[in-house]
């Protein structure tokens, strides 16, 4: 008999988890004190850097 | 004759139109000229000095700002050649040029990507002056930067981008850096690691090396992505036992794309990614021709398309290049490509798409979904922090 394939939840699924633990709401931005703070390096070079250093804001 | 988003034609989708793009970066070549001479660069005319003129420096912000596409801010990203090899007073030209535009000065932020070996002092004060952002390209220590990053005679470069570095430091100047991973790089984590923490910089961004315009092999081709894997694990875990000193930003957007995901999404909610959102990046050479999407596709021709050029802002507005037959070619399978990452990756509510360029080079074809480098630079930084937070939250499987 095959073995069944391990269920593995997505990283949608994963991501919706995490953000539940910390309390976040599904359309509910972080506020100050969350304990993953984020930070993005100054001019990290084009392309591969640019859509995360430039936001739609 | 000037032009503005509500003269816009439709897009082949009746409800997509340029109406809902804002320009966020806009690259400036003022030479293809680079000092140095790296073997991974993808950069196709980099021993010819010549250099924007004035006139189309000024022609690309009147084409800029004529279009309405300005949002809150623009990255004025001065690349695609090594910036400070063009002399500092054509840059104080350039930017009294640029300041006499009505909004520029609240909206441009410039920013220098360099590899470091030309700053000194007066350099450092014309940043100062302007507030210009900059970002080194380092690699790590010498024996690992040295590999790759040799003058034109073959001599390495680290000490002299670590002098442009240190004069950045006593200028009070924060920086980021560029580190590109090869070969070489993935069996010493730990001397990367020590030394980006040593050196007290804001942050470090790693590029894998790519194949990519003139590079057209790269030393990571015969290692198995699990090195990658590997390397990337390490660092992070050598990060995090020591208290997160070094912002690493694969692992920061990561983070972000868990922790505030709605921080860069489009009108219609998904992630916008500025390098297949036509016009959301325009790419101009220094002889004025413009290009859209990944910025690595200005001044490369292929086969299949012939140019990426499509325009100069000579002679076109910016939305000229909607009636480009190459750029139609081009804009049908960069949203073909996307359509098929949305279909089939479960990474793509937090990349939309990665980067089209890497889609051609690796793929053979913009209409294509995963890369190489999709999979080591968004799929497995993702990965290792959503373990880690996982863990940190009780959170394991």
């Amino acid at each position: 008999m095959k073995a069944r394939p391990e269920l593995r939840p997505s990283i949608n699924d994963r991501i919706a988890r995490i953000r539940k633990r910390l309390g976040l709401r599904d359309d509910q931005a972080p506020k100050d004190g969350v304990p993953f703070r984020v930070f993005m390096p100054r001019s990290t070079s084009i392309g591969k850097a640019s859509n995360a250093t430039i936001k739609r804001s | 004759m000037t032009s503005s988003p509500t003269a816009l034609p439709q897009f082949k989708s009746p409800t997509e139109t340029l109406e809902q793009v804002f320009l966020g970066v806009l690259v400036i070549q003022p030479s293809p000229f680079c000092n140095i001479n790296c073997d991974y660069c993808y950069l196709p005319h980099r021993t010819s000095k010549r250099r924007m003129t004035m006139e189309v420096l000024g022609k690309t912000m009147e084409r800029v700002f004529e279009s309405g596409l300005v949002g809150p801010q623009v990255q004025v990203l001065w690349h695609a050649g090594e910036p400070l090899a063009v002399p500092l007073g054509w840059y104080e030209e350039a930017f009294s040029i640029i300041d006499q535009f009505p909004q520029a000065k609240e909206k441009i932020v410039h920013t220098f990507q360099s590899n470091g070996t030309l700053l000194n002092q007066k350099w450092c004060d014309f940043i100062h002056k302007y507030d210009v952002e900059i970002g080194l390209s380092i690699d790590g220590p010498e024996f690992i930067h040295d590999h790759h990053r040799k003058t034109r005679s073959g001599r390495g470069t680290h000490a002299q981008a670590m002098r442009g570095a240190k004069l950045l430091q006593e200028n009070g100047i924060p920086f980021g850096v560029v580190a590109v991973i090869s070969d070489v790089s993935l069996d010493h984590p730990d001397e990367i690691f020590d030394f980006f923490v040593g050196m007290g910089i804001d942050g470090v961004g790693f590029n894998i090396e790519e194949v990519e315009g003139a590079n057209d092999s790269s030393s990571l081709a015969p290692s198995p992505e699990l090195r990658v894997r590997q390397f990337l694990q390490h660092v992070f875990e050598r990060n995090r036992a020591a208290g997160f000193p070094l912002k690493i930003r694969e692992f920061e957007i990561a983070r972000e794309s868990i922790i505030d995901p709605f921080s860069n999404r489009g009108s219609d909610g998904t992630y916008f990614n500025l390098e297949t959102n036509p016009l959301a990046m325009i790419n101009v050479d220094c002889d004025g021709n413009f290009s859209t999407f990944s910025p690595e596709l200005l001044g490369q021709s292929t086969a299949d398309y012939q140019t990426f050029n499509f325009g100069n802002v000579r002679t076109d507005n910016l939305f000229a290049l909607t009636q480009h037959p190459a750029f139609e070619q081009v804009y049908e399978d960069v949203r073909a490509g996307n359509q098929r990452c949305a279909k089939s990756c479960e990474f793509w509510n937090v990349c939309g798409g990665a980067s089209p360029s890497n889609k051609y080079y690796e793929n053979g074809s913009f209409n294509s979904a995963e890369t190489h480098h999709c999979r080591c630079m968004i799929q497995m930084p993702m990965e290792i922090v959503l373990e880690d937070m996982e863990s940190r939250l009780g959170l394991q499987k």
